[in-house]
């Protein structure tokens, strides 16, 4: 029971390439980022019905860090989502995700974004990224600052 | 009529490094900027006059394969704790999900 690693969904990605009437859009769809206490096991190569929120390992009892309305259960909406390209790669990114200013949060392993604008099935998970260890905050803020070379990022 | 105009200014320090900032949004904000006392990472600020301490949290497991964000001498930085009288903030520094392919 353990986070190891930080991935992208790969049921997700078959979505993008071959199922154009579940198309995703990373750049206009809402998405939601939730956290996640060291309960669960992320499995990237999950079937897509688990891979998504409130499914598979992603179920909210006993696994997900929420706080009221400061960090909200089923997550808190990432802002300005946008791909961006240049040599070699394309990437994912958006403006760092951060919870109210009183927000009392234990035990946060890591984060799972989805897309919240989904239908087949709901709530489809794009990636998951693990912090490295245990995190906390006390009637605080809790901020997700993504990586300068964005949340998601797939070198050709 | 009477107007009031509210004054939404906010000065904002580091208690790691001389930088000093100003911002006049109404709604609640943070600010972070380009630490050199926490060796370059970005890093929150603080609301001027605050009493607290802003120190880094190393990465507590393994790096392996994990793109993760380091500080200029190239140690894993997991997160940055702002330890207040009345509580405590934490940005984590959230590792960058690679998807490659091989020729």
């Amino acid at each position: 029971m353990a986070w190891s690693a930080s991935a992208a969904f790969r049921s997700t990605f078959v979505t993008f390439v071959s199922i154009p009437a579940e198309a995703l859009d990373l750049d206009t769809d809402a998405f939601k980022v939730t956290l996640w206490d060291n309960d669960i096991i992320p499995n990237k190569d999950d079937t897509q019905a688990n891979n998504a929120y409130a499914a598979g390992q992603w179920v909210s009892a006993g696994n997900e860090v929420f706080d009221g309305a400061e960090w909200a259960v089923a997550g808190v909406a990432l802002a300005a989502p946008a791909v961006s390209t240049g040599a070699g790669f394309v990437m994912w990114d958006a403006t760092d995700t951060a919870s109210g200013t009183s927000a009392t949060l234990a035990a946060v392993f890591g984060c799972m974004v989805y897309d919240d604008t989904s239908t087949t099935p709901a709530d489809q998970g794009i990636c998951y990224n693990y912090f490295g260890g245990t995190n906390s905050v006390t009637d605080g803020t809790f901020t997700v600052v993504w990586h300068a070379n964005g949340i998601l990022r797939i070198t050709v | 009529m009477e107007v009031v105009l509210l004054n939404s200014e906010r000065r904002w320090e580091c208690p790691n490094c001389t930088f000093t900032d100003v911002t006049r949004e109404a709604s609640p904000h943070s600010r972070f900027h380009s630490c050199r006392g926490l060796k370059g990472l970005t890093a929150p600020m603080v609301p001027a006059g605050t009493r607290c301490q802003v120190r880094t949290v190393e990465r507590e497991d393994y790096v392996g394969t994990e793109q993760v964000q380091v500080d200029d001498e190239g140690r894993p930085v997991m997160a940055i704790v702002t330890d207040r009288d009345d509580g405590q903030d934490c940005a984590v520094l959230a590792p960058l999900v690679g998807v490659g392919t091989e020729a």
